[in-house]
């Protein structure tokens, strides 16, 4: 089921990123920190084959210990966005009635509040740290797993084996159990897919913005933030963290979209194919 | 097994949906539910089952020998239902869960009312697909619902209601999904069903040429009003109300239709 180009193409660029970032804990190839302001903007060469930064740091190693941030906001940010999507989904389908309104009403309300607006306001009250970028990703994007899995499971909720199965005297626990998660579980794990997406965009976004992790963790979205103002006299500075960053997030886009064909045959079968979220943290 | 039901109505905020409905029903005998489409015949069935969405409002008595199934606490009646009282829905593939194998939701309903084990419950599953006339029986126990063929499908659904023998079969359409010729197979099995384990069985249908097949006494629903109600020969052979000699017309015409072909 997953061996299209695609999801090939998906998991192999995933694998590396994470083996990169245990790779990291044991062995880098130069010392990331270590500055030569003498030999800023130098060419790739054998012992440094990207090349150094503008303070003359290797950009290989800074690469590397990069992906540590990324791969931490990946899973991070989707765990936190699962707990919080289930917790409001369930609470606003099946919870108690009374809760059921007011739930999808603080859910409105939640996605009128970008998720980059959410971390600028974390950071300013805890400081910039990779754990601010995860809770806010994670509850921003958290909220319309939310809103998404909460019609997912009031549409099943009207199925006819739920019924049937009420009807046969099935308690409400065992309704939900064995009938309505496991048929809403596909598209709750595309959503995860989308939500790591996401999430490593956003970091890359806040790192650069200067919200992310702090100067003494290298990421890729400051690598860039640094590198970026001199673009057009050393471009190769540049393009290393974005190339790494753009394959990260295409990746697991495509993995997201190989997912939802492989795993929800109800899915294929829809005439009017669920559009994917293309809402990033920037697009609200 | 004793079923009264008397004046039973129901309501969705002000509009009336079901009026005044009054039967009764008593062990191995088959009540036929008809009328034209938006009649209330899905309605009642599902009031009866207890699953109407909150929003509606239901009055009158459901008397399930002896006990109102309308004042029950929900626990009392989530043990009725299932164990003494089985349900057959109008489509199968709608009523049957896609992710679960028709061997298991086969004993759904006696999982849920008594404890077996794993041992126990496919051996269960055998044995209730052979009293349904399921051939193939290894096969289709292990298969998903998509797998199986719709007669198959609702022969699982039917074997899924009886597993409890309970005393009362509480059938919506459970043939118009189905082709004419496995209808015929589905009605001879309720039918023997309901002999061989002395159930009650209410079976709700818009056709009165399947009707005709299986009833034994008629209750004639229009606008959620019962409008006529008796012995079948009676109501087929001298038809007192306007809709029940149009649904009869409308069987006739439909049977040249087929004849002059």
């Amino acid at each position: 089921m997953m061996r299209s180009p695609r999801s090939i193409f998906a998991l192999s660029v995933l694998a590396l990123v994470a083996l990169t970032a245990l790779l990291s804990l044991v062995w880098l190839p130069g010392d990331p920190f270590y500055a030569d302001p003498y030999r800023a903007w130098e060419n790739p060469s054998p012992s440094h084959p990207l090349g150094l930064d503008g303070s003359g740091r290797d950009i290989l190693s800074q690469l590397i210990l990069g992906s540590r941030v990324t791969v931490i906001v990946a899973v991070g940010a989707t765990a936190v966005a699962g707990v919080f999507g289930a917790i409001f989904a369930l609470l606003g389908s099946v919870g108690r009635r009374w809760m059921r309104e007011p739930v999808a009403v603080l859910i409105d309300v939640l996605i009128a509040f970008p998720t980059l607006l959410i971390a600028m306001m974390f950071a300013s009250v805890f400081g910039g740290s990779v754990w601010v970028v995860v809770m806010a990703v994670g509850i921003g994007f958290g909220v319309n797993i939310g809103r998404v899995m909460r019609a997912e499971v009031m549409q099943v909720a009207r199925t006819g084996y739920v019924l049937s199965a009420r009807a046969i005297g099935a308690s409400r626990l065992s309704v939900l159990t064995r009938h309505i998660l496991p048929n809403v579980s596909a598209v709750f794990i595309l959503q995860l897919a989308l939500a790591m997406g996401i999430a490593i965009l956003a970091e890359a976004g806040l790192s650069y913005l200067g919200f992310g992790a702090p100067p003494s963790m290298p990421s890729w979205g400051r690598m860039l933030a640094e590198a970026q103002p001199f673009l057009s006299v050393h471009p190769l500075t540049v393009m290393w963290p974005g190339l790494a960053i753009t394959l990260t997030v295409l990746a697991s886009y495509l993995l997201g979209d190989a997912l939802r064909e492989a795993l929800d045959p109800n899915l294929r079968m829809r005439s009017n194919p669920r559009k994917t979220t293309t809402t990033g943290v920037f697009a609200r | 097994m004793r079923l009264e039901v008397s004046n039973l109505s129901v309501r969705l905020g002000e509009k009336v949906l079901l009026k005044d409905i009054s039967f009764e029903l008593e062990s191995g005998e088959k009540l036929g539910v008809i009328g034209a489409s938006g009649a209330g015949k899905t309605l009642l069935s599902l009031a009866l089952a207890g699953v109407l969405p909150e929003k509606f409002e239901t009055n009158g008595q459901i008397l399930f020998d002896g006990s109102d199934l309308l004042t029950l606490s929900p626990q009392e009646l989530a043990e009725i239902r299932g164990d003494h009282i089985g349900f057959v829905f109008q489509e199968p593939r709608v009523a049957l869960n896609p992710l679960q194998k028709a061997g298991r939701q086969i004993t759904e309903a006696l999982t849920n009312h008594y404890s077996l084990t794993k041992q126990q419950r496919s051996e269960a599953a055998t044995r209730l697909a052979e009293k349904v006339g399921l051939t193939d029986i290894d096969r289709i126990l292990n298969s998903y619902p998509h797998q199986i063929s719709g007669g198959q499908l609702q022969r699982v659904a039917i074997a899924a209601a009886i597993s409890t023998e309970p005393k009362l079969l509480i059938a919506d359409e459970p043939t118009t999904a189905l082709d004419v010729s496995v209808q015929r197979g589905v009605l001879d099995l309720i039918n023997s069903l309901s002999r061989g384990l002395n159930i009650a069985t209410i079976f709700v249908t818009h056709d009165i040429a399947v009707l005709s097949q299986i009833a034994d006494t008629v209750l004639v629903l229009d606008g959620g009003k019962p409008v006529e109600a008796g012995t079948l020969a009676h109501v087929l052979t001298s038809p007192k109300h306007e809709v029940t000699r149009e649904l009869i017309e409308a069987a006739r015409s439909a049977e040249w239709g087929t004849k002059s072909e």
